[in-house]
Order: structure tokens, then sequence, then C-alpha cells
């Protein structure tokens, strides 16, 4: 095999996939480089396991967890019988932490797009102009209608089931058919809008076919079959995976290579061409190191992967890693932060009922600071929600024997539940850094977190209960629970900003194209890149930036200036 | 952060209707049998994963007034009680298993000065009803509670009941958002 490509795309993530597709079908000969194993769409052991069939009611053995999974389970809703082949195993991947960081993730081909939430609001201009309203960190060197054009191509191809709603904070996407409200939904709906104009209850905009175009949903895709085992990976191909859309698209043109256990070491800089020639990978398996050679490099590893990789292609020109003049390089971690909201029951409505399991249930958007008039006295940014109403099991307090028999297989009382996520502001002084005095079994150094939340988050919370209360109530519901468990940075499996985009090279690692102020050659359209965090779950984000950053290389590259 | 509501949050988060007893019956091991009553009482079976043959005949003895047998299956003929034996010895946490021997031994006692062994099946639920109903005593009536909430929802997540008993649809082909409970003969989705 040869070692030299026109492109290398470390990573086979949601981001990694999009751009490795992007180049090969502008015709670069692409590598794709991924850590963990290989997965094929289909190899999906537990697709079609019912509860019965999963050991332990579908919970990891206690000894299991506290072998492997000591810190991947500290979210207790993650480590399951159904997924737990695509979750790290703990003794295998180690990290540090200075504060708690869950850093949680699976080294496999597709990583977290076979397990994502699939939840896939856009931006707006509200997001892309706050730091520099707010004097915040540093100013956002794109607006809406740079990225505008991005979301639109990269939806129809994504499947997005959404319902538009012409929100400004929560601008409408290319959506495919929602899959609807249920009844107890939509009446929460009409109560909450009644009550709060500016909260509206709208059906999540996921990436699953509820409507299955072949000539658009290309790949191997397929109509959504209602299961709701979307995380356990899909082998209909109903929702958007690298597997299931980037992978075989890229495959049909001829131009990819695809190589799993691949560990990227570091990307060799070459300082009389100023550029990055390469990288440097160890194969996971036989320790084998290899280089390989190209014109341009995506660095798709993952918000903390990608700055690692970067923190440790230390050169003479970039002795504290590359590109990191500015020496923001791993600072600015952000996520967004969850744990709380509240739940309650809605009486009556016996007969009403839903067949099939749809796969998300409710958005509601932002609805403070996004203007003038909801601008809020103890706070800066915003929060949204998701949740859903269904009928829970039908156990009655009291009853038991031949009655309770009677009761058990009936549906239960309605209970509506919703979460709240909130923005994470961007401080340089939550980060992860490389420990090289340390190292994993690969000679990789540890990476270490040192992040939390602050006084904004911790004041926003507050106010992201009580609001979801107030609508419990707006929609009738009794027997409401509202909580508020602060999670640590990573919980909620979005780690964003750590090579961050801006104007000036002094303060920010990219520029506006996703393009390493300092080494042109190299493109970061990850996680890393985010400027500020919103509070929308950010891989659409990502894949819009990845299209707009191959087009913006491939046009440089064409002009001969890059 | 709590283990009980984070469950709660998720299955709201992923649209998924949560099973309230199973968020109880989460916490995780144990591998030898562990002894609970000297009270010997024939035929007894097996020692479980967890539980002492005793111990099992005692639970699978109030899973049965809880879930007895009718048209439809009692919780011992699906194995409800070895469910929760393997439950015990694989997931939950030393911290619980403790606190519900502790319970149980109190709930076992306690149904032995009300003669529970020997009252008919209608007197065992007039018992058991009581102590859901008055909480008192209070450890007997916690183990009891764990009890019936663990039978209810293994009982529901077995083959037998879910495929026989229930809507039992793996792959239902789409998303219908309203429909009448009528229309599926007024019974549940299996999960």
């Amino acid at each position: 095999m040869t070692n030299k490509f026109d492109a290398i795309v470390i990573g086979s993530g949601i981001s990694g996939g999009y751009a490795a597709m992007e180049l090969c079908k502008k015709g670069y000969k692409t590598l794709m480089l991924e850590r963990g194993r290989m997965v094929e769409h289909g190899e999906y052991p537990t697709a079609h396991m019912d509860k019965w069939d999963l050991p332990n009611q579908g919970q990891v053995s206690l000894e299991e967890k506290e072998q492997h999974y000591f810190k991947q389970n500290r979210l207790h809703w993650w480590v399951k019988e159904d997924v737990k082949h695509f979750v790290n195993r703990d003794d295998e991947y180690p990290y540090d932490e200075d504060e708690r960081f869950d850093w949680i993730r699976g080294h496999h081909v597709g990583g977290r797009s076979v397990m994502w939430g699939r939840h896939c609001p856009r931006w707006s201009d509200i997001d892309f102009e706050a730091n520099k309203k707010e004097g915040v960190a540093v100013d956002w060197p794109i607006r809406y209608a740079d990225i505008e054009p991005w979301y639109d191509y990269v939806e129809p191809f994504i499947g997005i089931a959404g319902q538009p709603e012409g929100l400004p904070q929560a601008p409408d996407g290319k959506f495919i058919a929602p899959f609807p409200l249920n009844f107890v939904e939509e009446k929460m709906r009409n109560a909450v809008k009644a009550a709060y104009p500016n909260r509206i209850v709208t059906p999540c905009r996921t990436a699953n076919l509820s409507e299955y175009n072949p000539d658009v949903h290309k790949g191997t895709r397929g109509q959504c079959m209602a299961r709701n085992r979307c995380k356990r990976g899909c082998p209909f191909g109903a929702y958007f995976s690298t597997q299931s859309a980037t992978l075989p698209v890229a495959r049909e043109t001829g131009n990819l290579t695809l190589q799993s256990d691949s560990i990227v070491m570091e990307i060799i800089y070459d300082k009389d061409k100023k550029a990055a020639s390469g990288v440097k990978v160890k194969d996971a398996n036989t320790g084998l190191i290899t280089e390989y050679y190209a014109r341009i490099i995506f660095c798709n590893a993952s918000t903390v992967g990608t700055a690692a990789i970067l923190l440790n292609s230390r050169s003479e020109t970039f002795p504290n890693g590359l590109g990191n003049t500015s020496g923001e390089l791993g600072h600015n971690l952000m996520d967004h932060h969850y744990g709380m909201g509240a739940s309650g029951t809605l009486e009556g409505y016996d007969e009403e009922y839903y067949r099939g399991r749809k796969p998300k249930g409710f958005f509601i958007p932002p609805f403070t600071n996004i203007d003038e008039n909801t601008k809020q006295k103890d706070y800066i940014r915003n929060f949204s929600y998701q949740g859903g109403a269904s009928r829970a099991t039908n156990a009655p307090t009291g009853v038991i024997g031949a009655d309770l028999k009677d009761e058990i297989f009936k549906p239960g009382k309605w209970r509506i539940n919703m979460e709240c996520f909130g923005e994470i502001l961007p401080y340089h002084d939550n980060r992860m850094y490389l420990n090289f005095d340390k190292k994993d079994k690969h000679g990789m150094p540890i990476i270490t977190f040192d992040a939390k939340l602050r006084e904004n988050e911790l004041k926003m919370r507050e106010h992201g209960v009580k609001a979801a209360i107030e609508m419990l109530e707006a929609a009738g519901c009794t027997d409401i629970r509202g909580r508020n468990n602060v999670t640590a940075i990573g919980a909620c499996i979005h780690e964003m900003g750590t090579a961050r985009m801006g104007h000036d090279p002094k303060t920010s690692v990219l520029n506006k194209w996703n393009q390493m102020h300092d080494v042109p050659n190299v493109f970061v359209t990850d996680g890393a890149c985010m400027t500020s965090a919103g509070t929308q779950n950010p891989s659409l984000t990502y894949m819009a930036l990845a299209a707009r950053a191959v087009d913006y290389a491939d046009k440089q590259i064409k002009s001969g200036k890059l | 952060m709590e283990r009980r509501q984070i469950l709660k949050y998720v299955a709201a988060v992923t649209g998924t209707a949560i099973c309230a007893p199973l968020t109880g019956a989460l916490l995780s091991g144990c591998d030898k049998p562990v002894k609970t009553s000297q009270r010997p009482i024939a035929p007894l079976g097996k020692d479980g994963q967890f539980f002492d043959a005793k111990a099992l005949q005692d639970l699978s003895r109030i899973m049965d007034v809880i879930l007895p047998k009718t048209s439809t299956p009692s919780a011992s003929d699906v194995n409800v009680h070895l469910i929760m034996d393997n439950m015990f010895a694989k997931v939950f946490k030393p911290n619980y298993q403790q606190g519900f021997l502790t319970n149980f031994n109190a709930l076992n006692d306690w149904l032995v000065t009300q003669g529970f062994a020997a009252a008919t099946t209608s007197d065992q639920i007039k018992l058991l009803t009581q102590l859901e109903q008055s909480k008192q005593p209070k450890a007997a009536s916690m183990a009891y509670l764990d009890i019936k909430q663990q039978t209810i929802a293994y009982y529901l997540s077995t083959e037998e009941i879910a495929e026989k008993h229930l809507n039992y649809l793996p792959i239902p082909g789409g998303y219908t958002p309203h429909i009448s409970v009528q229309e599926v003969g007024g019974k549940a989705w299996a999960e």
C-alpha cells in the first residue's frame, strides 16, 4: 500500500466521516485513520435483542463496571449491556482529572456517530454574536449567513425529521416530516404556548428517516421502523452515522482508504515548506510505526483527541504543539450541562395512546436572553429542553393479587419528563493538557482535565428547573418533581472549544475556514473548533463546517494557494 | 448525582417510557448465597446465586400473592424470583443488598407473627395490602415495597409475558402519534 495520499483525515466519527466523504467526492485520494477497531455497517450485535435476551435486565454487572467502566459509568445511564461494546474500557484508555471530567467515548470506526443523540438544531446569529456583544472570550469569525448554505447542503443528505416553527433562535432546517408530538405532548404544546407565548414545544429535530428517499439519502439508509434502539446501531440504516451514510458514499468514489487500529501519534511539520507533511501512525495491535504523507490534513479526532494530537505534535517551530503560537490549544474546553429539569403526572386521557417507539421526543428551544425583552439579570446565555410524554407501567399502590394482574397489562398514567441543557461559557482556565511524564500502553502522554462549571452556569440552572416546573404546571401536571443535580463537564458528551476559531492568530488556533492560522494545510472541523457552545447539540454544525472547509480547501488547492 | 433521577431524565430525553419500579432496581454483587433465616420449611429447592433456598422460597411465596396464577402465569411460573436473585448477585451494590436483607428478615419475622404461611389467600392479600398502606412496621414494609416493584418490573420483562400478554411489537414499522387504547385491545406495549 502506498503511503502518499492527497488528503488524510484523522478520525472516522461524525465530522471525520463527513470531511472524508466530501474530499473523496471532489476526487482526492483520501486516507481516513481510525484509532479503534473496525465496525462495518450491520455489525450491531444487540440490535434485535429484547430485554430478556440481554443479561441482568440489560444492566452491566457491578464487577464488570468496577473493572472496566469506573469512569464511563459515572453517568449511570450510559454503560448498559446493549451498548457497552461501543464504550471505551477505562482500564484500557486511561485519563486523569484535576477536576472531574466525564470523557465519554468509544474508539471504533464511526466513533460516537454510532451512539449519538441525533438531535440536529441549527445555530443562529444569537449564538454567533454573543461573545462579541458580551465581551466574552473572542468573537466568532463567522455568522449565520456564512454557515446557512452549508446547513442547507448537509441537512437533506443527513435526513432531519423536524417541524418548521419560524423561530429566530432556532432556525428551521431542510426538514423531512417530523415524528409528531403525541396526544399529551400536543396538549402540553398548546397549554405552554397559552401561558408562555415564547416557549415552543416542538418535535426534536432528529437525524432519523421518517421518510426515506434513496435519491437523497445515499449510502445504506432506510425508513425508520420506530424501534427506538438507535444507539445499538440500526440495521435498517434509519439514522445517520458514518457507517450508514458517509462511509458507503466515500467508498463508492473509489478514492477512500480506511485504516482502523491506527493511532495518530503526531502530525509531522516540515519547517522548510512551513506546512504539515503527514502523520506518524502507530498500529494499535503490532506497535509498528508508519508515516503517511498528504497535501492536506483534516484533524477530526474529536475535541479532546484532536487537541491531544496537536499538543503532542511538538517541533522546533512549535515547541508547545502544532499551531499553538496563541497558547489556546487545549483551553476554553466546553460542554453543555444538564441533570436539571422536572417530571410530572398528567391525570386522565386514559383512552389516548400511541403506536411505535419514536426515536426522539420534544424540543423546547431557548427562550431567555434571546432579545432585550427576555434578558435575565442573573446570568447570560440560555438553555433549552428535550423531553417526552409517555404512559408508565401501571402499578397502582394498595392493589395486589388477581386485581393487580388486571391492572399491570394496561397502560399506566401519562408522565411528562423534561431535561434542561444549559450553555457553558468559554473560560480560558477550563482546559485539558498532556502529562508527558505519564504514558498509556501505546506510549502516548496521558490526557488530563482541569475544567469546571462556574457561577454563570450555576445561576442558569436554577432558572432551568423553575421554568420546567412552570411549564408542567401550565400543562396541568400533578406530582411534579424538579431536579438539579450538577453534572461534571463532559457529562453531556458535547465537548467543544480546544482549538477555537477566531479572527486573530494571537488568540485563536483556527481561522474562519477552520484552517490553522499557523499551518494552512491543516484543518480542524470537529468540536475543537467551537468558539462558544450554545445549547444546541453540536454535530450538525460540525458537519456543515466540515463540508464548508473541504470546499474552501479544494478551491484553494485549485487556485494554487494551498 | 442521584441515580434514580438520572434514569428518569435520561428516559425523558430518549423519549422512552421508564418503568418506575426498575429505577429502584439498579443499585449492584456478591457471589455466595446469603443465609437469611433459621426457620426450616420443607420442601426447599436449591440455593440461588445470592439468596439461599429458604429465602428464595419465602420470596416466591410473597411474589405469588402479589401476582398469582390466574388465566396468566404467576410470578414464580416465569421465574421472577430467580431474576431478582440474579440482580442481587450481579448488579446491586453491597449497601443496597445489606439494607434489603435486614428489611427482608424483618418482613419474614413479621409475616411469621401474622401467621402468613398458613393463612388463606384472601387473608394473605389483606395482610400485604395493609402492610403497604400503613407502612408499618417500617422495615418490613420497605422490603415488601421493593419486592412488589421488582416483581412487577421483572414479570413484565419476561419473554412469556411480554410476547403473549402485552402488545409485543419489536418492529413497529413507523410511528402513529395518536391511537385509542381500545384499538390495541386495552393492553400496554411491551417495552
